[in-house]
């Protein structure tokens, strides 16, 4: 123990709390990928009303493992044609935004790496890397699958980002901070999905989209695009996006827990078991939405986020804003 | 050096070789990395410079917003498109450098010779602050904003319509 | 109610927006004529209010409210001078007056602003209105697109280089508002970067003016733009510039001689240049964004006189300017039939089918060459008498020479409607309005050069 404060007064706190939050990260997505792929194939089976996974392991439980040695040992392989450079940017790129959207995030009143006073914009605005990194990744690999499912995702993306961020402003207006903590703190009283109905349904929505999930996934339409714009990538570097995939989408329900569901706190249990519990109940309403909708079309999916969603969030955040004025 | 030192040479490389990229790059999408490389490398100097709300405003408006948007226009122009190398002549080139030196020297010289106040004490500007001169003494520009973006919307609105018609 | 013209202004785009979506355009052009004309009177009735409004960023005052009235006018002549003739394809008509009363907007604004990023804002609202107008065009196939494109770059570049000027004003001024910039500033003029920071903002303005180094899209604007684009464009954004010129410059009344010396460096490029090349053209407009490059010299040299005098030669010929260059553009607007350009050979017998119309194309020739007694002559002195006063020896003689040379050109318009026969004389008919406009220009040209006085009494109580 004293070894250990002799070491924090060498580096400095700041330099420890760095290293330990990036090490508490990467333990947190690759337990949450290796937990996510598990549940997945788990709730499909069910709702197809098979079992799935059950060979390996107990209960399929060791089966993302399998998976995980699978494509590690498998060869890379690079198609002739591809931009090198931006070939292997991409699968590097979409992971910076997931990293760094777990710094800001509170897991419990104490847990989080750093409390930022603008700790959601760092969110929004990191996730427009992992935009951009689809886009060079479906640019870079020289198909035209990829291409068609990089273009539908940023069309997508730019549709979806401005519900989201308004619905989120809605939030904001009320708890007056940018901090998560600050807005987990003001719903000590009464969690914010009951003052903001409608602004949690944007989100949640515009957050699936965002993510790139069924019923919006059009840019990995499997029965159009063959996988979307990893169409030509294997190996590791399939498993990345794969990684950032499921990240995101722990993500996109962290952030809904943090400003509607009240985050980590909660009766009884400690905080950080609220925080995952409320989270993951959220994960698994986004992979029950995937064996309940059927994929949209294109033009249903512009129209529904451009003529729907962002005028009722414009209106959302007006009367938000109207109500706390008076 | 400090580390401190360190971090600012090194966004100052990143934003130089994006900007470099940006005008060299014969590709339409390697200019556009390299504009995004650049907007990073300046979000991190406005944190360099204690002003983290600039800097998320500038990764959020320009990399999320204009990056974006660019590579939709480019996408839909024609992704597989080379711009014709404009650095094939020597003397092109030659002459480029020369201004380019010529204005950096300009530059410098003025900035050297001139006083800029003593003001080495570093300020922080919180977004609240921002937030108040906003709707404070600044209400008109704020206001004029607004019919900026309503001229932009009709007129970009206008000249769909017109290209239209012309098809 | 001190923002009563731009209040109206706004109100003009809002109803020219509506009818633009509306199904019926019934009489656009009538309604539009009867409106601006209107907005002349607004303006002329709130000429003599007075105040500050949004914490000092807004200011009306004397000089604020004459340019008002001048951009009205500049406005309402635009359209009337459309009203008959339209190169613009009529479906278009209302939104076309909705720019149009946008730009004008914005430069109103301009003209008040005394705030950095209200002057910013307010000429980026005039200027994007006009993008959107320059491709708008019939009878021409590329023309138009490309006057826009180089219109749009180039104008996107000189406020980029005037936003990094701004940028170092605030840096070393700590504040957007030109009232502490101006308690501040002189302390640093004696310094390379205080001299930096004003010519970098200057800037935008010089490119509005089209001033020599910045004059790359006029000529190709002029000719590319329908007629009545041009007609504003060659107008009414430059009353605005040469306001904002004479706000800037005013702050710098204690710069050392370096200030002058580059802005008599860039007037005396600007007028050599333009009047140069304005000798060869043949296409009217072509010659007019010549002479225009031209006239932004002359114009400089009351503003590098950085005195009162010189701020107000320089708001004399401004207002002239605008009247003798719509007249010229009128000239082309009525010759020409199906809204293409009008060259030198298009002008020959003039005299014989409209004498009125050669008449007004002379009056105004002689003006802009500076020939009394016009109002060009008039202006021209009062801004070679401000230079001289100050000393400036050179820009005036450089100025003097450049006059004769333009005359040249100019007399050609002249030489061409009179005394050359053409074949075929076919009387252009003018309507009763086209006569009205006619008799307005050249009552203004010769009164602006006869009676100057009158003018100048009310300029004099403007300027500061």
């Amino acid at each position: 123990m004293e070894r250990l404060t002799d070491i924090i007064a060498l580096v400095g706190e700041e330099t420890v709390r760095a290293i330990a939050g990036l090490i508490g990260v990467l333990i947190v997505v690759v337990v949450n990928a290796i937990l996510l792929t598990w549940a997945e194939r788990k709730v499909a089976g069910h709702m197809q009303r098979r079992i799935g996974p059950k060979e390996v392991g107990p209960y399929g439980l060791i089966q993302p493992f399998a998976d995980t040695f699978k494509l590690l040992a498998k060869e890379l392989l690079v198609p002739k044609d591809v931009a090198k450079p931006l070939y292997h940017l991409a699968p590097i790129l979409i992971f910076i935004p997931v990293l760094v959207s777990f710094i800001v995030i509170p897991f419990d009143a104490q847990l989080q790496v750093k409390d930022i006073n603008m700790g959601i914009l760092v969110i929004l605005a990191f996730s427009s890397l992992s935009v951009f990194s689809i886009l060079i990744a479906g640019w870079g690999s020289h198909n035209k699958y990829s291409l068609i499912g990089a273009v539908r995702s940023v069309a997508q993306n730019i549709a979806y980002e401005i519900p989201l961020l308004l619905s989120l402003l809605a939030v904001i207006f009320m708890a007056n901070s940018f901090s998560l903590k600050d807005i987990v703190e003001a719903q000590k009283g009464l969690w914010f999905v009951f003052y903001q109905p409608i602004a949690f349904l944007i989100f949640f929505v515009a957050g699936v989209a965002e993510t790139n999930r069924t019923p919006f996934d059009l840019p990995e339409a499997e029965s159009e695009l063959v996988a979307g714009f990893h169409t030509e990538y294997s190996s590791m570097q399939f498993a990345l996006f794969f990684l950032a995939e499921y990240t995101n989408i722990f993500i996109v329900s962290a952030i809904a827990t943090t400003f509607f569901l009240g985050g980590y706190s909660g009766p009884v249990l400690p905080g950080i078991i609220w925080f995952f519990v409320k989270t993951y109940g959220l994960v698994f309403v986004i992979l029950w939405f995937r064996w309940t909708f059927p994929r949209v079309r294109f033009d249903q999916l512009l129209n529904f986020s451009w003529k729907i969603l962002i005028p009722l969030s414009f209106i959302n955040l007006l009367v938000t804003g109207g109500i706390l004025k008076i | 050096m400090t580390l401190g030192e360190l971090i600012f040479i090194f966004l100052l490389f990143v934003t130089f070789c994006g900007a470099l990229t940006t005008v060299i790059a014969r590709s339409l999408i390697y200019a556009l990395v390299g504009l995004v490389a650049t907007m990073f490398g300046i979000a991190g100097l406005y944190i360099y410079l204690n002003a983290p709300f600039i800097a998320m405003m500038q990764i959020l408006i320009y990399v999320g917003a204009v990056a974006i948007l660019i590579v939709f226009a480019i996408m839909l122009a024609g992704p597989f498109y080379k711009k014709p190398t404009e650095w094939s002549k020597v003397t092109k080139f030659l002459v480029s450098l020369i201004i380019a030196l010529f204005t950096y020297l300009l530059f410098m010289r003025i900035i050297l010779h001139s006083f800029l106040g003593g003001q080495d004490t570093a300020f922080m500007i919180t977004t609240k602050d921002i937030g108040r001169s906003l709707f404070d003494k600044l209400t008109f520009p704020f206001e004029l904003v607004s019919l900026l973006i309503v001229v932009s919307i009709i007129g970009a609105l206008m000249l769909a319509i017109f290209s239209k018609d012309r098809k | 109610m001190l923002l009563l013209p731009e209040l109206y202004m706004m109100l003009l785009a809002i109803i020219f927006l509506f009818i633009s979506i509306g199904k019926r355009k019934g009489n656009v052009v009538a309604c539009g004529q009867l409106l601006s004309i209107l907005g002349v009177v607004i303006s002329l009735s709130s000429i003599f209010f007075k105040g500050e409004l949004f914490y000092g960023a807004y200011r009306v005052d004397l000089f604020s409210q004459v340019f008002k009235v001048l951009l009205a006018a500049g406005y309402c002549l635009v359209i009337l001078m459309l009203g008959s003739k339209d190169e613009i394809e009529h479906e278009y008509i209302a939104e076309f007056y909705m720019f149009l009363s946008f730009s004008t907007l914005g430069l109103m604004m301009l003209v008040s602003s005394v705030e950095l990023i209200s002057i910013v804002l307010s000429l980026e609202i005039s200027s994007y209105s006009l993008y959107v107008i320059l491709p708008l065009r019939r009878a021409q196939v590329q023309v138009q697109h490309e006057a826009s494109i180089k219109y749009l770059f180039f104008g996107a570049i000189s406020s980029g280089i005037m936003l990094y000027g701004m940028g170092y004003l605030y840096g070393i001024c700590h504040s957007t508002f030109l009232t502490d910039i101006i308690r501040v500033l002189p302390k640093f003029l004696n310094q390379p970067i205080g001299i930096l920071a004003l010519v970098l903002t200057l800037t935008g303005f010089l490119f509005k003016l089209s001033l020599f180094p910045f004059h790359f899209w006029s000529p190709d604007v002029y000719e590319g733009a329908s007629h009545s684009t041009t007609t504003f464009i060659a107008t009414i954004p430059k009353i605005a510039a040469a306001a904002l010129l004479i706000r800037i410059t005013s702050m710098a009344y204690l710069a050392p001689p370096v200030l002058v010396q580059i802005l008599m460096v860039l007037a005396a490029l600007s007028m050599t240049f333009g009047n140069l090349v304005g000798l060869v053209q043949r296409d009217i407009k072509r010659l007019l964004a010549y002479s225009g490059i031209a006239h932004a010299g002359y114009i400089m040299m009351g503003i590098l006189a950085l005195s009162r005098e010189g701020n107000l030669s320089v708001v004399y010929y401004i207002t002239i300017y605008l009247f003798m260059n719509l007249a010229c553009l009128y000239t082309v607007i009525l010759l020409s039939k199906d809204g293409e350009n009008v060259t030198l050979d298009g002008l020959i017998g003039l005299s014989k089918r409209s004498p009125l119309l050669a008449f007004t194309l002379a009056t105004s020739a002689f003006s802009l060459a500076g020939i009394p007694p016009t109002g060009g002559f008039t202006g021209k002195l009062y801004l070679f008498i401000s230079a001289f006063r100050e000393g400036y020896l050179t820009i005036v003689i450089i100025g003097a020479v450049n006059t004769v040379i333009s005359i040249f050109y100019y007399l050609n318009l002249v030489r061409m409607s009179y005394s050359k026969e053409g074949n075929s004389v076919t009387p252009l008919k003018l309507s009763g309005m086209a006569k009205i406009i006619c008799l307005i220009f050249i009552f203004f040209i010769l009164a602006m050069g006869v009676t100057p006085s009158s003018f100048m009494g009310l300029f004099k109580h403007m300027v500061f």
